[in-house]
This record gives C-alpha cells, sequence and structure tokens, in this order.
C-alpha cells in the first residue's frame, strides 16, 4: 500500500538534500544557462559575411532528389518534406534528359542518392554507404545549403538503419569554376541548429537527473546506512523507491521544462514530447536504481553510470556499423529517444513513430520491473 | 513471567559454505535488558541483522513482538528500533533535521524531537549539521532517534562504543530506565563491565553457537573460583603463591603461610567476567 503522507515526507527530505548539495544545483544552473545562451545567439558562420548568417541570405531554389531505388529512408523523408524549399524526390528515370544529360529548369537544383557499392539489405534493414551527390545550378553551391538544412536533421530523426551517408556537391554544368565542396568542409555551424541543441540538452538533463543523480544520492544512501534506517522506519520499501522516482521525475520534467521553453517554446503543447521524456525518464531513472543498489559505493556507482553512459554511445555506434551488433538498438529504449524528441522540435510527430513509442514503453516497462527487484532484493542490504 | 519478545528457534545463517550461525535458540522476555556476547566472528551481529529483517535465515523459526520474521516485517519493524554499530544520519541536515524526519515518519508530535534531543544531551547541538559532530555526538544521536518512538525492542549493537565516561553513564542509566518501563533491550558489546552492571541476562555466542545463557549472577556463582593469593616474606625475599581452597593440601599451605610466616598481604581472588567469557569462549591466554 502506498501512503501519499509518507511519500511527502520523503520528498520533502529529497529536496531539502537537494538544496544543501550545491553541486548539483550548479550543473542544472549551467545547463540552463547554455539554453539561454543558444535561444539568444545565432550561429556563427565560417564565411563571415556581414548578416552573421550565410544560408540566411540564400534564396531557395527547388531541388530534386533523384534515386534509383526507393528506401524506408526515403519514405520518411517524403512524409516529413519542408514548406520550403520545393523538393521534389522522383526516380531517375522520371528525370527529363536531353542528350545524355538531366533537363532540369534553369534555376533547379538536384540531390543524386548514389549507393556504395558495400550496399545491402539483411533483415529488414539496409546497411553500407549512400552518397548524397548534391549538383547545384551557377557557380555557388551555397543554394542548397536549406536543403541541406532540412535534409540532415529530417535523416537524423529516421537514425535506426545502419546507413552511413555522405555529402558531395558540385555544379551542374561542368564548366562551373567553383570546386567541389565536401562535408569536411562544411562549417558545424552550418550543421548545429537549436532542435539539435535542444535535443542535446534534453538529454544530458534526463542523463543528469535521472541516471547520475538517483545513482549519486541512492547509493550514498545505500553507503552511509540511512537507506536502512528509512527502510525500517514506517515507510515501506515500495513508497521510499517511489518517492526517489518522483523527485527525480520531477527535476527531469522541471530541466526540459525551462530548455524546450528557452528554445523551443512553440513544441511545449506536443504531448509526445512529453510521453517521450517521461518515458526516457523512467527507463534512465530504473538503470540508474539498478546501479546504485549493484554497486558497493558511492564512487563506484557514480562510475559505472559514467560508464552506462559511455558504454552506451560505443555500443550504438557499433550497432549501425556492423549487423552482429544490430540487436543492441532493438533493445535499448534510448534508442527511440533521439529520432522521436528530434522531430517533435521539427514539427508535429507524425504517426512514423507509433511503433517506436510502443516499443519504447514495453522496454521501459520491462526495466521497471527488473529495477523493482533490485532494489527490494539489494537496495537497502 | 512476562510474554517473549524475541523467540528465536535452531536459527542457522549460511554464506555459501561458510555456517556464521548455527542453531540457535533464544527467548527474551519482555522487558529484559539482554546481553549478547561473543568474539569477533561469533554471529553477533548476523543474528541481530536477521532479527531486523535486513537478512533472511537459511533455517529456522523468529518471531519479535508476536510477528514472524521475515515474512511479517513490514508489521513488526514499527514495534522495535535499531541502533547499529555505524552511525547513519543525513550528513547535511542538522541534528534537529534528522530527528524531525523519523518524527514526521512515525507520526509523532514534533516536541519528541526536543524531548529525545534533552535526554541524550544534545539540546545544545541540536541545529549544527551532523558532519561537524563529534563521533560520541553521533553516536548519541542515533540513540535519541531510535527511543523518540518509544519502541517496544531496542536491538542496540555496541551501544556506548566512542562515548566518553560521562555520555556512557548517560546510555547506561537510559537503558535501565528504558528496561523498567518494559522495553526490550538486546544488546551486543565487548565491554564486559557492561553485561555485568546492566544486563539481566547474558547469552554467550561462540562460532556462531550458543555457549551459556544465565543471569550475571548466576555465572558469577557457576563460575567463582575459591583462589587465594598470598604474598609473604621467607628468608628475606618477597615470595608470591596462588592457593586454590578446594583443594587440602593449598589450604593446608595457606594455614601454614599465616601461622609461620610473615604475610605481607593476603587476598581472595575476585570474579572477573572477562576472564569467564574468554574461559568459555576458548580464547582465554594459557
Amino acid at each position: 500500500m502506498i501512503r501519499s503522507e509518507m511519500i511527502k515526507i520523503l520528498l520533502a527530505r529529497e529536496f531539502r538534500r537537494l538544496m544543501k548539495n550545491p553541486s548539483a544545483l550548479m550543473l542544472l544552473g549551467l545547463l540552463s544557462a547554455v539554453a539561454l545562451l543558444m535561444a539568444t545567439s545565432r550561429p556563427v558562420s565560417n564565411k563571415g559575411d556581414q548578416q552573421g548568417n550565410g544560408k540566411a541570405a540564400q534564396a531557395a531554389v527547388d531541388v530534386w532528389l533523384i534515386y534509383d531505388q526507393r528506401s524506408v529512408w526515403l519514405d520518411h523523408l517524403a512524409e516529413n518534406l519542408p514548406d520550403s524549399p520545393t523538393i521534389r524526390i522522383v526516380q531517375r528515370d522520371r528525370v527529363p534528359i536531353e542528350n545524355g544529360t538531366w533537363k532540369l529548369p534553369p534555376q533547379d537544383a538536384a540531390v543524386e542518392v548514389v549507393y556504395g557499392d558495400e550496399f545491402e539489405t539483411r533483415q529488414g534493414s539496409a546497411f553500407g554507404k549512400v552518397v548524397l551527390n548534391g549538383r547545384y545550378p551557377g557557380k555557388d553551391a551555397e543554394v542548397l545549403a536549406p536543403f541541406w538544412d532540412w535534409f540532415w536533421p529530417a535523416l537524423t530523426e529516421y537514425h535506426t538503419q545502419g546507413l552511413r551517408f555522405e555529402q558531395s556537391t558540385e555544379p551542374l554544368n561542368a564548366k562551373a569554376t567553383d570546386a567541389p565542396t565536401s562535408l569536411e568542409d562544411t562549417s558545424v555551424a552550418d550543421l548545429v541548429t537549436n532542435e539539435l541543441i535542444a535535443t542535446m540538452l534534453l538529454l544530458i538533463v534526463m542523463f543528469f537527473a535521472c541516471c547520475h543523480l538517483l545513482v549519486s544520492f541512492t547509493a550514498q544512501d545505500r553507503e552511509r546506512g540511512t537507506l536502512a534506517a528509512l527502510v525500517l522506519s514506517p515507510a515501506n520499501t515500495s513508497e521510499i523507491l517511489l518517492a526517489k522516482f518522483i523527485f527525480h521525475l520531477l527535476i527531469s520534467l522541471g530541466g526540459c521544462l525551462a530548455i524546450v521553453a528557452i528554445l523551443k517554446p512553440i513544441v511545449l503543447t506536443q504531448p509526445v514530447l512529453w510521453l517521450v521524456i517521461l518515458l526516457t525518464s523512467v527507463g534512465l531513472m530504473c538503470v540508474g536504481t539498478c546501479i546504485a543498489t549493484l554497486a558497493k559505493t558511492q564512487a563506484s556507482a557514480a562510475l559505472l553510470a559514467l560508464c552506462y553512459m559511455l558504454g552506451g554511445t560505443v555500443l550504438f555506434y557499433l550497432a549501425t556499423k556492423f549487423t552482429a551488433f544490430a540487436f543492441i538498438k532493438q533493445l535499448a529504449f534510448e534508442n527511440y529517444t533521439f529520432p522521436i524528441l528530434f522531430a517533435t522540435m521539427n514539427r508535429p510527430v507524425s504517426v512514423f513513430h507509433t511503433p517506436g513509442l510502443i516499443t519504447m514503453l514495453a522496454l521501459v516497462g520491462i526495466w521497471i520491473g527488473i529495477a523493482r527487484s533490485c532494489f527490494f532484493r539489494y537496495g537497502w542490504r | 513471567m512476562s510474554a517473549p519478545a524475541i523467540e528465536i528457534d535452531n536459527l542457522v545463517v549460511k554464506f555459501g559454505r561458510f555456517t556464521a550461525v548455527n542453531g540457535l535458540s533464544l527467548t527474551v522476555n519482555e522487558g529484559e535488558l539482554f546481553g549478547f556476547l561473543g568474539p569477533n566472528g561469533a554471529g553477533k551481529t548476523t543474528t541481530i541483522k536477521v532479527l531486523i529483517g535486513s537478512l533472511r535465515p537459511s533455517e529456522g523459526n523468529i518471531r519479535v513482538a508476536g510477528f514472524q520474521i521475515p515474512a511479517e516485517f513490514e508489521r513488526v519493524k514499527q514495534q522495535f528500533g535499531y541502533v547499529p554499530d555505524t552511525e547513519n544520519h543525513v550528513e547535511e541536515f542538522t541534528g534537529r533535521e534528522n530527528l524531525e524526519l523519523f518524527a514526521r515518519l512515525y507520526d509523532l508530535p514534533l516536541s519528541t524531537v526536543d524531548e529525545s534531543l534533552a535526554r541524550l544531551e544534545l539540546s545544545e547541538a541540536a541545529d549544527v549539521v551532523v558532519s561537524a559532530y563529534s563521533k560520541g555526538m553521533r553516536r548519541k544521536l542515533l540513540i535519541a532517534r531510535e527511543i523518540m518512538h518509544r519502541p517496544k525492542i531496542l536491538y542496540f549493537d555496541e551501544p556506548t562504543a566512542n562515548l566518553d565516561a560521562h555520555s556512557t553513564e548517560l546510555v547506561r542509566e537510559l537503558l535501565r530506565e528504558l528496561a523498567s518501563e518494559g522495553t526490550t533491550i538486546f544488546l551486543t558489546t565487548h565491554n564486559m563491565e557492561e553485561v555485568e552492571q546492566i544486563c539481566d541476562r547474558v547469552a554467550i555466542l561462540c562460532r556462531g553457537e550458543l555457549v551459556e545463557c544465565d543471569t550475571p549472577t548466576n555465572f558469577v556463582t557457576r563460575h567463582a573460583v575459591r583462589i587465594v593469593k598470598a604474598q609473604f616474606e621467607q628468608e628475606g625475599e618477597v615470595v608470591r603463591e596462588s592457593l586454590d581452597l578446594d583443594l587440602d593440601d593449598q589450604r593446608e599451605r595457606l594455614a601454614e603461610i599465616i601461622r609461620t610466616e610473615m604475610c605481607v598481604r593476603v587476598h581472595s581472588q575476585e570474579f572477573d567476567f572477562q576472564d569467564v567469557f574468554l574461559k568459555i569462549t576458548g580464547q582465554a591466554y594459557t
């Protein structure tokens, strides 16, 4: 039986403890400050133009996205086309040809999708290299910038396939003198958007509040014996665990609210955003609870939490590169967080994400069971 | 005779192949001040951990305040207080804040916090953060916390460890007072003097097995020694002899010493709980 009075007392204890822990508060303040700075500044352009943002000066040209083989990621892009620039996704044999070359309207650009030699499809997933060959009219490759600004974030939302994308550009007219540019020549500021930063900040806040802080506080409680003292008091184990979850969830939601309100207030009303934040936070708290209960000391627990974050990143990288690791992505709820959060930052989320949300819900449910079992069995003993 | 507060029947606790407690059976009555003694590794703390529900027994039947342990742990835990051998306060909180937290959890009026602090002479340090407390103050705060809700049973692991002479006496007086009010006190200690002074009954545990369980008086009677130590001068030298009065020839030797020699000192050897403990547990130096 869960008693609300007990939860209130335990919550008050956690909040009072946080207030007396300046380092945790400082980190939360720092993340909010980063968000505030992001919201009040513009990306730095490496072109050094007077307007501060070279891309803003470019007139949007219509772009033909030309492919040989229709893929799921192209379907995803087709469902999420921007208002500007106008993008047509067409199969290669439907592009008008004259004298062996494409006959596009004079101001239109093209982006050709070329699959690498090692490209293959296994078990419903695609693996290998995909080159996006941008062809621009005239001499200025920057006319494609609005397209790339839409393309990369939209593609990032859809990152579950084991594909490696590369970008290159060249003029449509072979006599044009501008040298081809590659992704390496593109400014980071051109690729990083406020939506991407907001998503990353949300992930950091959730990890910090729900995993790192929970691990630190719970392991400290366990090491000092204060957790045992609480369990021996009238508060039962479920109430103690629930109070901890509510406390860290409130910090996570509060931090996320602050960041979204500063960087992208328009998406505050999107229920999917909060659903994903809720599921991810709960999932991370479960992982944190397992770490805190299985580690012997606070120091080892904090180290394990860090290993979880770094190890997770490496495993995700391996999962996108090698088929043997691909299953990891299917088993990790974190896999679904980034694309859905990023999508909600850009536009109302489509039906495309529903399977992801359901899978995430199931995985978080499993984690709740594991964390509860760990805490009840080893949590205070 | 009062009802048993703690009943332990054939308790066995194993950690892998190692048996920490082996077939322990014990009954502690309500309002009794019970001392639980044993050398290091005898199984005292393991037994207490089983009694508070922190460790599952491998075998055995345990009832505390009429409730089965560990099955009825949630029901029984409000009936007891546990003072562990290490402090477990929230270091960032003041002494008062620590006690207030538990007063709220036990649904007690906040005035009990001040009462408990005053009882352990901590009123002046009540608003100081625990991290600034000395070891003795932390210990007293722990005791103040655990007596606040007036538990029926109090488990003490080394109750007077790290306490100065005054605080030791204060805590012993408190224990006697609580026992007279009906609280059952189950304490483990290495302080033999303490056991002799305050315990109603004592159990001695060695290598996980119960060796003896009796009142300190009975221990004294059973293990009393009739030894007389005589110190006298003989041919200009000081000689010391220890004489067992249960042996005829040694009794005669004592009479002879007193009659013929010039005695410097003759005194009987006092009962020493420490010696008895070492003898019983097989740890006496020979």
